[in-house]
């Protein structure tokens, strides 16, 4: 069952800039209209339980996509239903439906501890005082913030209040989470622990993920199926076991050698960096193989030799550099 | 959603709000004394303007002072309920509404009680400061509570209405501010001392008068009917103005990525 189905959706967003005269100072009062087309005639539909990352480099449309599936932003065309409702219509109906996580923007009062939080959204979200209770409970079982949960949101780390801020938004037990960056800031170990938690929220719970992030390790991580969008449009909708076998069919091989010989570019190999006695070489597997790269040099000159994928941040770069050929 | 739903909501946030400032209790206590205390202030200064005038469009120190308790009373109750309505312009341009509208409640409503001056309590008791010390009829200490209310529903509608221009131009705010500091200097006068055309603007625009003065005469000075009746149906068409003018203008809400927290 599709979750979320959106059809030729579009947001322009309209920035009135003064109009510069010949002698290059700008008039008073004459504006010329300028249209920016922040999300351009996309589709795409979501299945219940997915875990999905839309993501794009800066200004690419996936925050303002978020915002209109959400209802924060109204489209300027196309149609959008989640779970059913139209969001800029249905918005309230919606809201008790889904959750939301953005990275950027808290809605936790920070003088007030996590849980003093927690109950005044129970009665944001209409949530019985006992059933909020035993929320609570569970989710900060799960979510191991019992420790913390009575001190001033103010004094926690932005890992804890992170956890916090998802545990608020899984009070009224949502069907659909969205996460703008929520990994935004954190240390290593804390992104590693918050995906893990986005996964069981997505295993246990069922819960319907819909991720953006910069960091290719959270997607990789968590979701099963990605949307590459850039300028407004969608460039890639594939599922990341597609998205590792098609692109990662290029291998970076590292060699050093006894001495310094000129490697001849071919068909498939590609020498990238040579410096001295070592090169890295780039290697597409649909054109070529490792046995033609070595019959380039003898085996006898080899002293190291490693062969790699090439990074998911890499690929993902020269999608949005529209590269993916 | 229904008004029983909207009053839990309208609670629930006043409670919370006063939890948060009650953390600082020093700075709780001392805000009040210190409304009160500039509220008194004022009082003096009334009490030396009367000494050189008999009346001021037909009001005595008596009359004056009522205008004056309904008016603070009117600014205490929207400031301490529904604070939240004069950050409007900065949650507008910072693009922070976005939290407030992934919420299943009205965005107004979530909006201007997400916040309290506490100072605005000040107000509230100021009233009855007041009521002492112009001798009030004891029934007035109970008509006060309504009328404060209405008054303080008026004054916040007003300034949503006008701050709602945020959504379309850049400094909507600055109108709003206007607005409101005419209603709050027009508020001490009866109509007597303007011409038509301004009395007409204060029924109207700047409904100044059914901020204060209608109150003050209809309810206290010379109870009419007629007069309670309108009041009540101005502050209605006014509450649903403010509630259609920030409606329309989400519609342009462009939201923003700048980072921040709630305090």
């Amino acid at each position: 069952m599709n979750v979320i189905e959106v059809k030729n959706l579009r947001k322009e967003f309209i920035t009135n800039k003064r109009v510069i005269k010949p002698n290059g100072k700008k008039y008073l009062f004459k504006r010329q209209k300028q249209i920016k087309n922040a999300v351009n005639d996309i589709s795409f539909e979501v299945e219940e339980g997915e875990t999905l990352a839309f993501i794009g480099p800066n200004g690419a449309g996936k925050s303002t996509t978020i915002k209109m599936l959400t209802g924060i932003l109204y489209p300027t065309g196309g149609e959008i239903k989640v779970l059913g409702f139209n969001p800029s219509k249905e918005r309230v109906k919606l809201s008790y439906q889904i959750g939301s996580v953005f990275g950027q923007k808290e809605q936790l009062w920070v003088h007030l501890s996590p849980y003093e939080n927690f109950k005044f959204f129970g009665s944001i979200y209409d949530i019985e005082k006992t059933k909020l209770s035993e929320r609570i409970e569970e989710l900060s079982t799960i979510f191991e913030i019992k420790e913390y949960m009575h001190q001033p949101v103010k004094s926690l780390s932005l890992g804890q209040r992170i956890k916090c801020e998802i545990v608020a938004s899984l009070l009224h037990n949502p069907k659909m989470l969205f996460f703008d960056e929520p990994t935004i800031g954190l240390d290593p170990i804390a992104k590693e622990t918050l995906r893990k938690l986005i996964k069981k929220i997505n295993k246990e719970l069922g819960t319907t993920i819909f991720f953006t992030s910069h960091d290719v390790g959270d997607i990789e991580e968590v979701c099963k199926r990605v949307i590459i969008i850039n300028n407004g449009k969608i460039v890639l909708d594939d599922s990341m076991k597609n998205l590792k076998y098609h692109y990662l069919n290029k291998k970076i091989v590292d060699v050093n050698l006894k001495k310094n010989v000129k490697i001849k570019e071919k068909d498939g190999i590609k020498v990238l960096k040579a410096k001295d006695t070592l090169y890295k070489i780039e290697v597409d597997m649909n054109k070529t193989t490792i046995d033609e790269l070595m019959s380039l040099f003898s085996t006898e000159d080899l002293q190291d030799i490693s062969i790699s994928s090439t990074p998911l941040e890499d690929i993902i770069k020269d999608i949005y550099r529209g590269k993916d050929e | 959603m229904g008004v029983k739903n909207n009053f839990k909501l309208i609670f629930s946030y006043y409670k919370l709000n006063i939890k948060k400032e009650w953390k600082y209790k020093p700075s709780f206590f001392m805000q009040i004394a210190m409304m009160i205390l500039n509220d008194l202030f004022f009082i003096i200064q009334w009490y030396i303007i009367f000494n050189l005038v008999d009346n001021i469009g037909g009001y005595g120190f008596n009359e004056t002072m009522l205008l004056w308790a309904i008016a603070a009373g009117g600014f205490g109750v929207s400031h301490a309920f529904f604070g939240g309505a004069w950050n409007i312009k900065d949650i507008v341009y910072e693009g922070k509404l976005d939290v407030y509208l992934t919420q299943p409640k009205n965005v107004l409503l979530n909006v201007a009680c997400s916040a309290t001056d506490v100072s605005a309590i000040g107000d509230i008791f100021y009233v009855y400061v007041v009521l002492f010390l112009i001798n009030a009829h004891w029934y007035w200490f109970l008509v006060i509570i309504p009328v404060i209310i209405m008054a303080g529903l008026i004054y916040v509608s007003v300034y949503v209405t006008f701050v709602s221009l945020c959504f379309y131009i850049k400094r909507g705010d600055a109108v709003a501010k206007s607005v409101e500091g005419t209603m709050n200097k027009a508020a001490n006068y009866p109509p007597a001392i303007y011409n038509f055309v301004v009395r007409g603007l204060f029924f109207t625009l700047i409904p100044t008068f059914f901020y204060t003065f209608i109150p003050a005469q209809y309810f206290f000075l010379t109870p009419n009917v007629w007069w309670i009746l309108i009041s009540v149906v101005v502050t209605v068409l006014w509450v649903v103005l403010a509630f259609v003018s920030f409606k329309m203008g989400l519609k342009k809400y462009n939201s923003g990525n700048l980072m921040g927290g709630r305090l």
